[in-house]
């Protein structure tokens, strides 16, 4: 039996809740925006495996739903975001110059206000559609990603194999993407995965905040319901979603720490 | 011969700090050699010296700040504002090649041998098929080559690695190939197979040679033409008779300090030349070599030394060198010898 | 006269991806009060992890398979931490062949020399400490006391290792590798040096090395290792002159090869 390292169980178990999301429609036994009244409040039990909230609305669903809105919201932010820092970073790494400098600039200003206020206040001007939110967080993550992929590249590019590049004639984008760019994969991979985490992060707590889409039901909806039903006893609106997100997004960092452990290139 | 490249009066300057407190490193200060067909030049150096910055500068990798280049005729500074042809461009390139000190991280890592090996031919466009490659194997020793062609560097030992960055460079069957350093970083057995290796290639391929390295007794084999270099500039230059008859006193001290193993040298006294090179932002003023020379006196503080000739095909930059001339070669090289060992 | 270090039937494997590579196998030498030994052999050898055995400083993965490391009587592999704090840097210290990554950047030397003195429970002698540095020719004594390590150049800090290496007067030295990669005036600096510290201090000397040339200019025996074993011993004639194993003979031959234009030199 081959040894399980942690990697695996880690791929493996985001896997499983990427199938979890992908299934949604299948894995949840009720609509989750579905209201009931009679049903509010109602304890973890049979019917409902994770309870109801103070709007009669299924738990386990919405949990369920939750976890494909945040997976598809980190997803596709994150995979946004890393295609513009990559191509940013290697663009003002290896070529440097006024353009580089410039790039590097205007990554300095979006980083130096604060991240999260800007989403917000973005979100609020244009309307709370999920694509909306899904372009605001990636608009917002590049910078300190295209800063990381810029140092890999200024380093990489004075290796050595890279001057044996230069010194058999490659032009600079045939270097940048056969010689830079394949070093730079461990990187890459592992940001991609810590901006997963934080998206799904920063979805949620737009969600929290009443600024998520409503036909994509968030576990910051959830945990903004939970902030009064726990007044009144409703523990298991509290906890489900807190532990879902709290495994969402331990998961993806955990990857990311791994990932780079794994794929860097042992030099000798 | 043919000279194929001529290096005249280059320098080389790299800033170090910050915006507002760059300070000028002169890696190299005006240097001038030629390279003649046929032949391995070597250039000899300690760190600090210049001599892999001026490889790359040799190896049209990086512009020199000032001097002009000539490679084979062509002026660098055309080629490097593409100001050529595009046959001529890829001429002068595909004619001089590289071959770096670090096995270990002048092969891509994340590239398998044969990519590694085909990637010369891709760059020119040249038509190559499995055999080139595995001739190119063979013809560096790493025989079968099929063991290797799918491998990636980290399986390969040092050595192996230094042979397939001298295949990538024999690839295209260059004029020049220029070696940093190329066994520095290898174990002693090894350093005479690599050597070997380039011996035979060179009488296969009529190659010609510059050879950098700090590691005087790999040289005394493999040499034709020598320059001494340091602290960026050159201080002495001459054909491998430099070996037996050198002048200026930092080549001298330099062979001294070869730890030769055979049985005297337990009790043979140990001699190394006092002092430490100048850092690279400090400012010398004179000779660079003077706060170590037991020759120095006021001239040699006060004014630089200029390369010139002292015999046939040799130039030693140096006041005091004449002085071998007055009482013959033995004492001149005695008496710097005993200065020394007075100084210690 | 009782052996200063004993090493007996040492083996050591280091774990990798589960299999366990042995890189050092039934090794046993002796060294005496005031000798110098010299452990030469290629990357792979197993040169270096002899020394990380004896100064206790092997990384986790390595297993100690079998053997003993005495030193004056004490088993040096059976040491607890707390034990081992008090021998090295005391009794036995080790040079490395980057001085200047092996030092705190952060930290005057002056306080260096301190914090070593403090560590070991003994007081703070800053005039052993010049004298020291006066022996091992370091010009203006105070000066570098009060410098930074990156402040000095490398020939400096090479000699200021050596002085904390020395200054609890160890009576074993082990110096690892201390030519390696230096330029060739720098390598005699070294080498000159640490005949100079043979010479005027009592110590005995362990000096790992890839290159023959520098053993035998300093070793009064020389140990050849070759994939983990010990396929030589004997003093400098006896392994130039006279080599018993073949890889040792080989070694020889590749090395007079490789000297042969400079083995004219006589002055």
């Amino acid at each position: 039996m081959r040894r399980l390292n942690s990697l695996t169980v880690c791929v493996v178990l985001t896997f499983l809740l990427g199938i979890v999301g992908l299934l949604a429609d299948q894995v949840a036994p009720y609509d989750p925006l579905n209201t009931r009244m009679f049903r509010a409040l109602q304890p973890p039990s049979n019917v409902n495996l994770m309870g109801t909230d103070q709007l009669g609305r299924d738990v386990f669903s919405w949990v369920v739903y939750g976890i494909r809105t945040s997976l598809l919201v980190g997803l596709s932010s994150a995979t946004i975001a890393v295609a513009l820092a990559v191509i940013i970073g290697l663009l003002s790494g290896y070529k440097g110059g006024i353009i580089g400098n410039v790039l590097m600039r205007v990554a300095d200003v979006f980083l130096s206000i604060p991240r999260f206020m800007l989403i917000i206040v973005t979100v609020v001007l244009l309307s709370p559609r999920i694509s909306n939110i899904i372009l605001v967080i990636a608009i917002f993550s590049w910078p300190e990603a295209a800063r990381v992929v810029r140092s890999e590249v200024l380093s990489i590019k004075e290796r050595e194999y890279v001057m044996a590049a230069k010194a058999l004639g490659s032009r600079d984008l045939d270097i940048m993407i056969n010689e830079i760019l394949p070093n730079t994969i461990p990187t890459i991979l592992s940001l991609w995965t810590l901006i997963i985490a934080e998206a799904i992060l920063t979805e949620s707590a737009l969600g929290f905040l009443g600024l998520s889409d409503f036909n994509y039901p968030s576990l910051g909806v959830m945990l903004m319901m939970a902030k009064n039903a726990i007044f009144v006893g409703g523990w298991w609106v509290l906890l489900f979603p807190s532990i879902t997100l709290v495994i969402l997004i331990l998961m993806f960092n955990f990857l990311s720490d791994k990932l780079i452990e794994r794929l860097s290139p042992r030099l000798g | 011969m043919d000279v194929l490249i001529e290096v005249n009066n280059v320098r080389k300057v790299y800033y170090i700090g910050s915006l507002l407190n760059r300070k000028p490193v002169k890696a190299v200060d005006g240097v001038s050699l030629k390279v003649e067909e046929g032949r391995t030049h070597c250039i000899v150096g300690e760190s600090g010296s210049g001599k892999s910055t001026l490889a790359r500068i040799m190896a049209l990798i990086e512009e020199p700040t000032a001097g002009s280049l000539k490679v084979f005729g062509v002026d660098s500074t055309k080629y490097f504002r593409r100001g050529l042809s595009s046959d001529l461009h890829n001429f002068i390139r595909k004619n001089i090649q590289i071959v770096f000190q670090d096995p270990y991280s002048s092969l891509n890592p994340r590239k398998k041998i044969r990519d590694i090996l085909t990637k010369p031919f891709k760059v020119h466009k040249i038509n190559y098929n499995e055999y080139d490659l595995r001739k190119l194997l063979i013809d560096v020793g790493l025989e079968p080559p099929e063991d290797y062609l799918d491998k990636y560097p980290h399986q390969l030992s040092g050595g192996e690695r230094q042979r397939v960055a001298i295949a990538r460079a024999l690839a295209l069957l260059p004029k020049v190939i220029i070696l940093d350093e190329p066994t520095a970083a290898l174990d002693m057995s090894i350093k005479a197979q690599i050597l070997d290796l380039l011996v035979k290639l060179k009488k296969q391929y009529n190659l010609t040679y510059v050879l950098i390295s700090h590691e005087v007794p790999i040289l005394t084999n493999i040499c034709d033409d020598v320059t001494v270099m340091y602290y960026g500039k050159v201080v002495e230059s001459s054909d491998c008779r430099i070996f037996k008859t050198p002048l200026h006193p930092y080549t001298i001290g330099l062979l001294n300090s070869v730890l030769i193993p055979n049985p005297e040298s337990r009790t043979r006294s140990i001699f190394a030349i006092p002092g430490d090179p100048p850092s690279s932002t400090s400012i010398v003023s004179g000779c660079a070599f003077n706060p170590r020379c037991p020759l120095s006196s006021e001239v040699c503080v006060k004014c630089e030394p200029e390369l010139r000739d002292v015999g046939v095909n040799h130039k030693v930059a140096c006041h005091k060198c004449d002085q071998h001339v007055i009482g013959g070669y033995e004492e001149y090289r005695d008496s710097i010898m005993r200065m020394w060992r007075e100084m210690m | 006269m009782k052996p200063l270090l004993e090493v007996r039937e040492l083996t050591v494997a280091y774990r990798v991806k589960g299999v366990m590579k042995y890189a050092v196998k039934d090794v046993s030498f002796t060294l005496n009060e005031d000798e110098v030994l010299a452990i030469v052999g290629e990357s792979g050898s197993g040169k270096s992890t002899i020394a990380l055995s004896i100064v206790g400083a092997l990384p986790e993965n390595a297993v100690v398979v079998r053997g003993k490391i005495l030193f004056r009587g004490i088993d040096l592999l059976k040491l607890r931490p707390n034990e081992r704090r008090y021998i090295n840097g005391k009794e036995i210290s080790i040079i490395f062949q980057d001085p200047i990554t092996h030092l705190n950047p952060l930290r005057k030397v002056r306080l260096i020399f301190k914090d070593l003195f403090e560590d070991h429970g003994v007081e703070f002698n800053i005039q052993g400490v010049l004298e020291l540095l006066r022996k091992l020719k370091v010009p203006d004594p105070q000066r570098v006391l009060e410098s930074y390590p990156f402040q000095l150049s490398g020939g400096m800090a090479q000699r200021v290792f050596i002085a904390l290496a020395l200054v609890l007067n160890p009576k074993l030295l082990i110096a690892d590798e201390p030519t390696s990669a230096l330029d060739l005036t720098i390598q005699a600096q070294v080498v000159r040096l640490l005949r100079e510290v043979r010479e005027n201090f009592r110590v005995g000397m362990i000096m790992i090395t890839h290159d023959i040339g520098v053993a035998t200019s300093i070793a009064d025996r020389i140990l050849v290792m070759y994939d983990g074993e010990l396929v030589e011993e004997g003093s400098p004639d006896d392994v130039l002159l006279r080599p018993k194993s073949r890889y040792t003979a080989s070694l020889v031959s590749s090395t007079k090869a490789l000297y042969k234009g400079v083995m004219s030199w006589t002055y």
